[in-house]
């Protein structure tokens, strides 16, 4: 519960989402997805829900609208999809991977 | 030990300034890396264009070779074992103070279950700083822009 509501305070449902492309670096191998921070040299493998909504980011997005487009594509429903994604994201903005438009 | 430091001396002068020029520049590197306080290493990540089988100007090779032999021994005698990251972005800071303006390329291959990663530096298609057995089996990251 306390996780949650800590996942809920890194980002709002309509803040837009952006890739932190100058601080890291993606390529694919073998079908799995590596980031490397340039800043460190430091690099890691990510899963396939970080790998979803990394290409996803091919454009900005808000959490809503990255909803939206993962209910078009895959057959599970609203609640379930964004309990999946928030901690996803949440990860991956902890980590710096993703950045909130404002603070771009 | 001794016979590694008598080599040293033997070294022409200007080799030896450029081994002190490379521990350094390894060192702050490897600070910056460790630290993540600065950003200083982005503009390096920028490659230039150069063809790939562009013969390389003669009075560049020296540079080059010279470079190439004070990275190995950089590698091998600094106390912080600079990885192949620091070196290829230590290699090609300094060439680009000299007007060389050589391609940073870092790549990922699958080796045991586990990514492996590694960088190197390239010039007009050839290896300066890096260069491994298979490196072609690694797929490399596109470069920033």
């Amino acid at each position: 519960m306390a996780k949650k509501k800590q996942d809920k305070r890194l980002f709002e449902d309509d803040d837009i989402l952006v890739r932190n492309n100058d601080q890291f670096l993606f390529t694919e191998v073998d079908g799995e997805s590596v980031v490397m921070n340039v800043d460190s040299g430091h690099y890691f493998g990510m899963n396939s829900v970080s790998t979803d909504i990394w290409h996803m980011l091919d454009i900005d997005l808000s959490f809503n609208e990255m909803i939206k487009s993962i209910l078009k594509t895959y057959d599970v429903d609203e609640d379930t999809c964004r309990k999946d994604t928030r901690p996803a994201i949440a990860k991956m903005i902890l980590g710096k991977l993703l950045l909130k438009k404002e603070t771009v | 030990m001794a016979t590694k430091i008598l080599k040293f001396f033997k070294y022409p002068t200007g080799f030896k300034l450029l081994l002190l020029r490379v521990l350094l520049e390894s060192a702050k590197n490897e600070l910056y890396l460790k630290t993540k306080l600065y950003k200083p290493i982005k503009h390096l990540h920028i490659n230039q264009e150069n063809a790939m089988d562009d013969e390389i100007p003669e009075h560049e090779l020296p540079a080059l070779s010279q470079m190439s032999k004070a990275m190995k021994l950089v590698e091998k005698f600094a106390p912080w074992k600079p990885m192949c990251y620091n070196r290829a972005l230590t290699a090609k800071n300094i060439l680009a103070k000299k007007g060389i303006h050589t391609n940073l390329h870092i790549g990922f291959r699958k080796k045991d279950g586990e990514f492996d990663g590694h960088a190197w530096i390239t010039y007009r298609g050839k290896f300066v700083t890096g260069l491994l057995p298979g490196i072609k089996s690694f797929r490399e990251l596109e470069s920033i822009t």
